[in-house]
């Protein structure tokens, strides 16, 4: 068409409401599988869809950046029935080939990591109405907001971050409000493991066994793992000694195969298959003792590898963080052993020439649950309008404009939170025992049996949850009484009527009464380290028997040394 | 420019082979010639994936360039505070003689807003 001949609307655009794009092909399911080998966990995530179109496709799948030290060594894509495997290549290599293989309408699989650790798959040849499922394995680091607890977050889509908006439009994330139908299931040891889930609208619940329990798919899986029964979150082996065995240890752990980077270790072995790596994650270090057979990296015709599943993800997070090795390997070598995506190593799979039909696929993209418009409610947001009251009309308040930027709200955002908030009712209860003892002409039984009262109440709130194993070490709280108890029949303050005369005292008595004063102060700190998990609960009943023992010394004082 | 293959086109553009699928999916670019076995693709890719670049730059979304495309209409290019070029798609990336346009662009836009009129204008040119 002639330039010249065109309609030429300057405004037309701008009244267009319609922008929209093809649509993209749809998510139909998500099903997570969790194995926790703390302090790492193994994830394998299984999404599928299906090629609504007319013609020969090829899926481009964008998914959120991949987790810090998060190792994907895996890529099985089932295309209508039939499974293929990708493997470890180069990663301007296997672009190439890919293209190339895309350009002459053969069935290729890509999957690469971009810039700020996006995840993008292409899977070209997709025939019309076919099926396909995507399983990603992976292995990585659990988080330790605590020493005797773990967590893990894993996100089934992505919010738009500074590495979504700098991707190319080909390769940008697509997201859609469509809902689809989401899982999680964790196999763990239940005996030696709690595992919790949160963040879902059921609420918080403790997962008992290994069945699946729905999720939703918009919402990213928040477990927590705390051990119990003896179990441990620092260390897991098995067979170590053996070939094909692994082991993995957090720096709290202890490690035991005893190789040139671990020269105190306490199992010694003549196995030539071992791989070592030391990887630094936000928890710390952990280091993974994990095989490298030089038979058995290729699938058999079954598509199985000839090691454990779980000592191939712990081969595969070794090999990330390579430091040694039995045999003499370099770190690329065992990276692509290992099937490690990198941004170095793409894993790829090519299909050979002539199982498609000559048609060129079209490039769909394939998109993840918006995030954003998530609405867990199930009762409407607005409020009920209540029955209209006949009043006056006040004057119009004048507008004031917010001091600085900070005070401006936003809907959807939360009010501000202000935690020492919490201590001020505990500050003015207390002056109000203080003033009770003083006014109240009641004897001092009564009113201590009140302060402890008003102490466990206060602590009440911080109580460890049922089933903790904090709450086994709770009654070691109880020497935080001992300072005040000490200090009153260190004298009998109980039915205390005044003497005539000072009574004669030993010189060291009032400085042990400051001493119990100073233990009293140390003793909550001091027990920290045996309090985890339980040390607000712990600080708590610190301060009110710190208070107690306070009254109590000063009380002793006083009476013993009239006019001071 | 014809007869370009995949890798001529990439080295002519820039453009990944991905992103010129991407374009063709998108309806940006017309399909190439020749089938699967022959593709073939020319000057009127090349000038496709220069179109699309450029209106990106500009701030166009995908969605809102296909549409301006797809409609034939003018595409608003805002020049300064109340002056809007607005200009055929099919005449970004076109090359042609750039200067004359811009030369008959500038006169016409002095005639608009010069305080002084028409005929003061030639006397001060003369």
């Amino acid at each position: 068409m002639n330039a010249s001949r065109l309609l030429v609307d300057p405004l037309a655009a701008l009244f267009r409401t319609d922008l929209t794009g093809l649509p993209p092909l749809l998510l139909e399911t998500t099903q997570v599988e969790v194995m926790p080998l703390p302090p790492l966990a193994h994830i394998v995530v299984v999404r599928t869809f299906t090629n609504t179109t007319d013609r020969m496709v090829e899926a481009v799948l964008t998914l959120p950046p991949i987790a810090p030290q998060e190792v994907v060594y895996r890529l099985i894509v089932n295309i209508g029935g039939v499974e293929y495997h990708a493997f470890a290549q180069p990663g301007k290599r296997a672009r190439r080939a890919h293209d190339a293989a895309v350009a002459e309408g053969r069935r290729a699989i890509l999957y690469e990591l971009l810039m700020g650790g996006v995840q993008l798959i292409s899977i070209a040849g997709i025939e019309p109405g076919a099926k396909v499922s995507v399983q990603i394995w992976s292995i990585r680091p659990l988080d330790r907001p605590e020493e005797n607890r773990a967590n893990l977050t894993i996100p089934l889509s992505a919010k738009k971050n500074a590495a979504i908006f700098s991707l190319s439009d080909v390769d940008a994330l697509v997201t859609t409000s469509e809902r689809h139908s989401a899982s999680v299931s964790v196999s763990a040891d239940f005996s030696s493991l709690l595992v919790r889930i949160t963040g879902q609208p059921y609420g918080d619940q403790y997962l008992i066994s290994s069945e699946e329990k729905g999720v939703e798919c918009s919402t990213p899986i928040c477990l927590h793992f705390v051990p119990v029964n003896g179990g441990t979150l620092d260390h897991r082996e098995w067979h170590v000694d053996k070939p094909g065995g692994w082991e993995v240890t957090s720096e709290r752990g202890i490690e035991t195969f005893r190789h040139p980077h671990n020269p105190g270790g306490t199992v010694v072995s003549d196995r030539d298959d071992w791989i070592f790596g030391s990887m630094q994650t936000l928890a710390g270090e952990v280091r993974v003792t994990a095989p490298l057979p030089t038979e058995g990296t290729q699938p058999n015709a079954g598509g199985l590898l000839e090691i454990a599943p779980n000592a191939r993800a712990l081969r595969a997070f070794a090999a990330a963080g390579f430091v040694g090795s039995a045999t003499p390997q370099t770190a690329a070598e065992v990276l692509l052993a290992a099937n490690v995506l990198s941004r170095q190593t793409s894993l790829a799979f090519i299909g050979p020439e002539g199982e498609l039909s000559d048609d060129i696929p079209t490039l769909r993209k394939v998109a993840l649950p918006d995030m954003e418009s998530i609405d867990f409610t199930s009762v409407p947001r607005e409020p009920v309008a209540a029955p209209p009251i006949e009043y006056e009309t006040p004057p119009e308040p004048k507008p004031v404009l917010p001091e600085k930027v900070g005070d401006l709200r936003t809907p959807g955002t939360q009010p501000p939170h202000y935690p020492w908030l919490t201590w001020v009712p505990l500050g003015l209860a207390l002056l109000l025992v203080v003033a009770a003892f003083q006014t109240i002409d009641l004897p001092v039984l009564p009113l201590f049996a009140a302060f402890v009262i008003l102490m466990i109440v206060s602590a009440i709130r911080f109580l460890p949850r049922a089933g903790s194993p904090v709450r086994r070490r709770l009654p070691i709280l109880i020497v935080l009484l001992s300072p005040w108890i000490i200090s009153i029949f260190a004298e009998p303050l109980l039915g205390y009527l005044p003497h005539d005369e000072p009574l004669g005292l030993p010189d060291w008595w009032i400085p042990f009464q400051y001493g119990l004063l100073a233990l009293s102060a140390v003793l909550p700190l001091a027990l920290m380290p045996i309090m985890r998990d339980a040390r607000r609960f712990t600080l708590t009943l610190g301060i009110l028997n710190l208070v107690l023992t306070f009254f109590a010394v000063l009380a002793n004082i006083i009476i013993h040394t009239p006019g001071s | 420019m014809t007869g370009l293959k995949l890798d001529d086109l990439v080295g002519a553009t820039g453009a990944t082979p991905r992103h010129i699928r991407y374009l063709i999916a998108e309806g940006f670019m017309p399909p190439p010639t020749g089938g699967r076995t022959h593709a073939t693709y020319s000057n009127v890719h090349v000038t496709a994936i220069g179109r699309y670049e450029r209106l990106r730059s500009l701030g166009f979304p995908p969605a809102a360039i296909r549409l301006l495309l797809d409609a034939r209409e003018g595409i608003p290019v805002p020049i300064v505070n109340g002056l809007t070029l607005v200009i055929a798609p099919d005449l970004i990336f076109s090359g042609g003689d750039v200067a004359a346009i811009a030369a008959k662009c500038a006169t016409k836009i002095e005639e608009l807003m010069s305080k002084e009129a028409p005929d003061e204008r030639k006397q001060t040119a003369r």
